[in-house]
């Protein structure tokens, strides 16, 4: 169940509304930045002529768990598979790339959830038929699942990835929350302990390697939850261009 | 160029601020966390260039693979590039 549910959605009052109430629950110096998320969500055009209101009760479920994935109260117990590299890094550094070429190489495990890779061109279509999450994606921002990059011979895929990010708000909400989304509406808990314990449990054997730029929000739950981890960090373009240097 | 004119240029048009401050604001304060835990633990972490990355993955893997205790995948064609390269680097 949901940590925080709806009684309807009407307007945009009532996410509002649902969003003063479920910030009280995050650290401090996170409420503002989650209010700042709601607000963008009641500005979505996908969302505005959408009444669903078990998906934006999802959507604000995701959003509190996200924000508050850093809460160091929530790290008191560590779990202890084998992870030996998280791959973090700014979005759009080529961390799906990095991640990419060590599965295609290596005798390493990687957690549903943590693995983002999708096809291109007709692999997406047939990914879209099949698939919830792509359906899902799809219906929200069209392409959007279909052009993660995979190649570095193919720069446009990240660029358009971005384009679309820009033009649909919708990269924060479903591209990176959507695993985030799924586990917190499964265990009623926004914790990151709980939601990364979840991902280790289905985890069979192996080496295992992490990997989500948003680690680089959570390196202090990465280096707590797995002390013997290397965190790979990507530096250098093309993010620093676009969200650090304005 | 600052931000807006470079999503400009991009899209065509103006981006929803909203947007983009909200990804400016989670990264930026992102980035002042990140760079104080990372000073203090710099033995954790293993810094890898976007360039030699994307020009070089075999040495990139390679590194990460001995830093790690990886062994490559049967099979992969990238994986037996990785292993040549690592012989490369021991015997080097």
């Amino acid at each position: 169940m949901p940590k925080f549910t709806l009684p309807a959605i009407n307007d945009e009052d009532d996410l509002l509304d649902l969003a003063q109430v479920s910030r009280g629950d995050l650290p401090l110096e996170r409420q503002d930045l989650f209010g700042a998320l709601v607000a963008d969500l009641t500005r979505s055009q996908p969302l505005t002529g959408l009444r669903d209101s078990i998906l934006v009760e999802e959507l604000v479920n995701a959003l509190h768990g996200f924000v508050g994935l850093s809460s160091p109260s929530d790290l008191s117990v560590v779990p202890s598979p084998d992870v030996r590299a998280v791959v973090g890094g700014y979005p759009r550094t080529a961390t799906t790339y990095l991640h990419w070429k060590l599965a295609d190489s290596m005798q390493v495990s990687f957690v549903d959830g943590s693995r983002c890779l999708r096809p291109v061109g007709s692999e997406a279509e047939a990914l879209a038929a099949a698939s919830r999450r792509a359906r899902v994606v799809s219906s929200i921002a069209p392409g959007l699942e279909a052009i993660h990059p995979t190649s570095v011979s193919e720069p446009e895929e990240c660029n358009q990835f971005l384009k679309n990010t820009l033009a649909s708000h919708q990269f924060i909400l479903y591209g990176a929350l959507y695993e985030y989304r799924r586990q917190l509406h499964q265990t009623d808990t926004s914790s990151t302990l709980n939601v990364y314990s979840d991902w280790l449990s289905r985890h069979r054997s192996g080496p295992l390697v992490l990997k989500s730029p948003f680690y680089i929000a959570d390196y202090d739950a990465v280096l707590r939850c797995w002390p013997t981890a290397t965190i790979v960090e990507i530096t250098g373009r093309p993010i620093e261009h676009w969200f650090l240097r304005g | 160029m600052n931000l807006q004119a470079k999503v400009y240029e991009f899209l065509g048009r103006p981006a929803t601020p909203s947007t983009l401050e909200t990804w400016m604001a989670f990264f930026s304060q992102a980035r002042v966390r990140a760079d104080e835990i990372r000073a203090g633990y710099e033995d954790r972490f293993l810094a890898i260039g976007f360039d030699e990355l994307t020009s070089r993955p075999a040495y990139v893997v390679a590194a990460i693979a001995e830093r790690c205790g990886f062994t490559p995948r049967i099979g992969s064609g990238l994986g037996l590039e990785v292993e040549r390269t690592r012989s490369r680097l021991h015997s080097a």
